[in-house]
């Protein structure tokens, strides 16, 4: 069995993945990326409309092209990427990590000192949101029916239902009517859309597709090939309301319900979970609460844009860099949240700090919002929000370096 | 009970209802006001020990859907005459196929479904049952017991999973200590193999944790998993590779007889011949039967639903863990459980809800909350969170709940394995052995004496896991096929090469399901959202045909090529 060694392992070669590899290439690590697809990119390489690096590039490109100009960086420095290669386990040493991993090459063991996971996340399933009735050919989660139009070249249908108003639902109910499929509408179990306005506008409104909010998918009707939907009103905590329930004709259902931050491969070490993210506990450079362990990208929050994912891998990889010289960690604070917020990512705060961006997301819509936040007392960062989407992740900037008092935020409507 | 009493009961329940005996069986005539009514009618029909129960009762309005038949119509099969003719590709029907495959004879399956073990046989638990909770004297219990024995040598040739995990059944209540004179007494009658009993304190060392409602335990070792689906293909890959024709998409719709003999039967691949024809239609057994002119039993489908949760629950239970079954005896569930499967993943149920649909494989959410609600008592950190997928399967019920295994009654040509439900899985080997010999008696009575088959080979070409294998020698694997290392299900770490050998074993269905089934691609918890265009391709590839014309089970995975659309599209 073969076995090598590097400063810094990246496993993931999409958006995430690449940057905290150049990064961590210019601060002086060896490199090694671990993808597990023929090409790098991840889901870019799919997302074949345009929006991408708007922040970044002031441009709108389309995925694979954001994608392309990445994986040219990663190829004009020393990095080495495997691709093809799947990480199979990952095993703890005294001198940093061990990942075993299958390739058409063999099975072999990749040493580093720093490991930084970029895995992304995965789609919930139709069946983890309860639709029941029968499982006929003609159900597919929208980054599947993306994959099979915009790599593959087929058609998953004719007529299509899209449960979820997520940007992927919203994206897929664009890419389907573009490619000659009717699409009837798209179903939102929540009273508000979960995807971005823009979205909503460039892909529905223009599209004259209708969106039904309050409204979910609830059976699936068929033998052969889907026939038929059921669909039914929610109540305020998204149950169907018996008696509500329609029959839609459609031969396809999309489903865009959300997505999962896939950490199966770490979980196994030990590593610290936040429930609200369904993730692990990072700090402002991603390290989780395993020294020389990362995780960044959308397997450490699900962002919107692939520009903030970019830009905290760089952040990601220098750090990573830093730890497998034998950087020292710093002393942790917690940053505790509040109520109004679902989630806040970083959850601890490594001293000193000085300034840290905050990512977060309202639990409901907020309007006229004012956010602070404070340690032992003094306010270290605050900002005010016209309006608060859940469909929309905000930041807000602090500056911590002195205390070691837990960061605290507090939040109020005015 | 007289029969003058059940007469006057049925009165009782529906006055449109009405009982006689014919040959033997009681037989049930007449209307009712609800299915239920059905039900109990054929009940209290079976405590009268008669030879069978044909319930014939009828609710108006209320009318079970047809069955489905493969729109495939041809002349395959047409004036083709066989030795031996199977109905039925279940675990039981396949377990014969086998049986019949060590003899020179020829043997054809046929199945109305597009692979085999479809329906029952794939959707249940897949526990070989200890029979801790059957009568002694009923024939389930006998073929049970023999079944059971068989497993470990089964798995050994034919290259399935198979462990013997053990089971415990927990007492809630102190007073269950009462009991255990009565376990060991039936014991005599009903043998079960080690069986064990623990106090609380050595369950708690045993499993880790013990609830408080645990009071003790009673430990079967002889009860065990394996993947139901594959030990059906097994076998039939087994019986394909020794002889045995299998007929997919082929839907029995008629026989032809005469003298009580079997002529011909009919299906929607032409008619054909055979000398023995074998009852194991499961749902359909008793329809079959009524084709042949040998009914004497009816099905009433029960149906169960599981829920399968993510691998990271396994740890909830390292065994099977059910409580006491004696509330539920009433109720023929085998009182469920949490049973950990053979690949790690854990199943919650299963339900068992009386159907007059025998194939409705649809699920509820209803169902799924009653079952987590139920199990949740056993084991308290039970959560929906953690489900992946749920299944529904019919279980084929007879009114007398036990197994047939007999020649026909009045058709001298006939064999009939029906009836198998829990647990026909555990009992399928020896049923097949038992239906084997009746079905060369037969044979031997219309002067055809079958040779044993010299060229039998019990095994099956052995399964390639990398992903079990230690990494020196999945490295050297790797080395002498590179398509072991390519992984394309992450989820259940699923190589290209075990792709492509699910697709070139005998008996390959290039389909997306039947692949799944073979070798797990799609089965993880992403359940097939990144891996099904990439399984597609392979099948495509593979089968030679363009990616818009495979197959997920029975339907089209896709509708059309993009490009065909856009064409479309332009011409409007």
């Amino acid at each position: 069995m073969r076995t090598r060694s590097f400063d810094v392992a990246v496993i993931g070669s999409g958006p995430a993945g690449m940057a905290a590899a150049i990064s961590a290439s210019d601060e002086g690590s060896s490199v090694v990326i671990i993808d597990r697809e023929g090409r790098s990119g991840g889901v870019l390489k799919q997302c074949v409309h345009d929006g991408f690096g708007l922040e970044r590039f002031h441009k709108r490109l389309s995925g694979p092209w954001y994608a392309q100009i990445e994986s040219d960086e990663v190829s004009r420095r020393p990095i080495e990427v495997h691709q093809d290669t799947f990480a199979s386990r990952i095993e703890k040493t005294p001198s940093g990590f061990s990942i075993f991993c299958s390739s058409p090459r063999g099975f072999e063991r990749i040493d580093c000192a720093a490991l930084i996971m970029a895995t992304g996340c995965r789609e919930r399933t139709s069946k983890q949101i309860a639709i029941h009735g029968t499982r006929p050919a003609g159900i597919f989660n929208a980054g599947t029916a993306q994959n099979m139009v915009n790599i593959h070249g087929i058609l998953p249908g004719r007529k299509a239902v899209i449960l979820g108003s997520g940007d992927i639902g919203l994206i897929m109910a664009r890419r389907l009517s573009l490619e000659g499929c009717q699409v009837i509408g798209v179903y939102e179990a929540k009273s508000e859309p979960s995807g971005l306005a823009r979205n909503i506008h460039q892909c529905l409104d223009d599209y004259h597709i209708p969106l039904y909010l309050g409204t979910t998918v609830t059976r699936c009707i068929g033998i052969e090939r889907l026939e038929a939907v059921e669909v039914a009103k929610t109540d305020s905590s998204m149950h169907p309301i018996a008696g509500t329930e329609q029959i839609v004709s459609c031969d396809t259902l999309v489903i865009s319900v959300g997505l999962i931050a896939e950490n199966e491969l770490i979980k196994p070490l030990g590593v610290k979970m936040d429930k609200a993210t369904s993730a692990p506990v990072t700090d402002q450079y991603s390290m989780t609460s395993i020294n020389g362990l990362f995780c960044t990208g959308n397997c450490r929050v699900v962002f919107d844009l692939v520009d903030t994912v970019s830009k905290t891998s760089m952040i990601c990889g220098r750090r990573a860099s830093q730890i497998a010289r034998k950087a020292s960690a710093g002393p942790a604070v917690q940053v505790v949240s509040c109520t109004d917020l679902a989630f806040v990512c970083p959850q601890v705060i490594r001293m000193p700090a000085g300034k840290v961006q905050l990512h977060f997301r309202p639990k409901k819509v907020l309007r006229d919002y004012m956010l602070t936040a404070s340690q032992d007392g003094k306010i270290i960062g605050q900002k005010y929000y016209s309006v608060l989407r859940p469909a929309q992740m905000e930041d807000i900037e602090i500056s911590a370096d002195e205390s070691q008092a837990e960061i605290r935020l507090e939040g109020e409507s005015r | 009970m007289t029969f003058r009493a059940l007469e006057r009961r049925i009165k009782s329940i529906s006055p449109e209802a009405s009982a006689s005996i014919i040959d033997g069986c009681v037989v049930l005539k007449g209307k009712c006001k609800s299915y239920s009514q059905v039900l109990e009618c054929g009940r209290l029909a079976a405590r009268l020990h008669s030879d069978g129960v044909v319930n014939d009762l009828y609710v108006e309005g209320l009318e079970s859907k047809p069955m489905y038949i493969s729109s495939i119509k041809d002349e395959e099969l047409e004036a083709k005459s066989f030795d031996v003719c199977i109905i039925g590709a279940g675990v039981v029907g396949c377990a014969i196929a086998r049986e019949m495959s060590r003899y020179k004879l020829s043997t054809i399956v046929v199945e109305k479904e597009y692979d085999v073990g479809l329906r029952a046989s794939s959707r249940n638990d897949g526990m070989i049952h200890p029979g801790i909770d059957l009568r002694p004297g009923q024939r389930k219990t006998y073929y049970n017991a023999r079944g059971n024995r068989l497993y470990d040598q089964l798995s050994k040739d034919l290259g399935f999973d198979f462990v013997r995990n053990g089971s415990y059944v927990v007492f809630d209540k102190a007073w269950n200590w009462l009991l255990l004179p009565a376990f060991i007494f039936r014991r005599i009658f009903n043998p079960i193999d080690g069986i064990r009993f623990y106090s609380r304190k050595k369950l708690a060392k045993l499993q880790g944790s013990v609830a408080s409602w645990q009071k003790g335990a009673m430990y079967l070792p002889s009860s065990g998993i394996v993947c139901p689906y594959q030990v059906t293909i097994s076998l039939a890959e087994n019986a394909y590779s020794n002889g045995v024709r299998f007929s997919l998409d082929t839907a029995v719709l008629g026989m032809q007889s005469k003298d009580g003999e079997i002529t011909s039967i009919s299906t929607n691949r032409g008619t054909f011949k055979a000398c023995v024809v074998i009852n194991a239609a499961g749902v359909y057994s008793d329809i079959i039967a009524q084709m042949a002119g040998d009914r004497f039993f009816t099905i009433h489908p029960r149906k169960g639903t599981e829920a399968i949760l993510d691998k990271e629950a396994g740890y909830l239970t390292s065994s099977v863990v059910a409580k006491i079954p004696l509330g539920d005896v009433k109720n023929h569930t085998k009182g469920g459980g949490l049973v950990r499967t053979i690949d790690g993943n854990l199943l919650v149920g299963p339900s068992a809800e009386e159907t007059i649909e025998r194939e409705d494989d649809s699920t509820s959410s209803s169902i799924i909350a009653s079952l987590f609600e139920k199990h949740s008592r056993t084991v308290p950190a039970l959560t929906q969170r953690l489900d992946i997928t749920y299944f529904s399967g019919t279980r084929a019920s007879t009114y007398e709940e036990d197994f047939i295994v007999r020649k026909g009654r009045r058709v001298s040509n006939i064999v009939h394995a029906a009836g198998i439900q829990s647990p026909g899985l555990t009992a399928s080997p020896a049923i097949a052995i038992d239906v084997c010999r009746l079905a060369l008696e037969i044979l031997r009575a219309q002067g055809i004496n079958a040779r044993p088959n010299d060229s039998f080979n019990p095994k099956n070409p052995q399964r390639i896991r990398p992903s079990r294998l230690d990494d020196e020698q999945r490295d050297a694997l790797i080395q002498k096929d590179p398509a072991y290392g390519r992984i394309v299900c992450r989820c259940e770490e699923i190589s290209e090469g075990e792709i492509r050998d699910a697709l070139t074993r005998p008996l390959s269905v290039m389909n997306m399901d039947s692949v799944k089934r073979r070798c797990r691609v799609t089965m993880g918890r992403c359940q097939g959202g990144f891996c099904t265009p990439a399984a597609a391709q392979l099948i495509s590839k593979q089968a030679g045909i363009p990616m818009s014309k495979v197959r997920k089970a029975r339907g089209y995975l896709a509708l059309c090529p993009v490009k065909e659309a856009q064409d479309e599209n332009q011409e409007l």
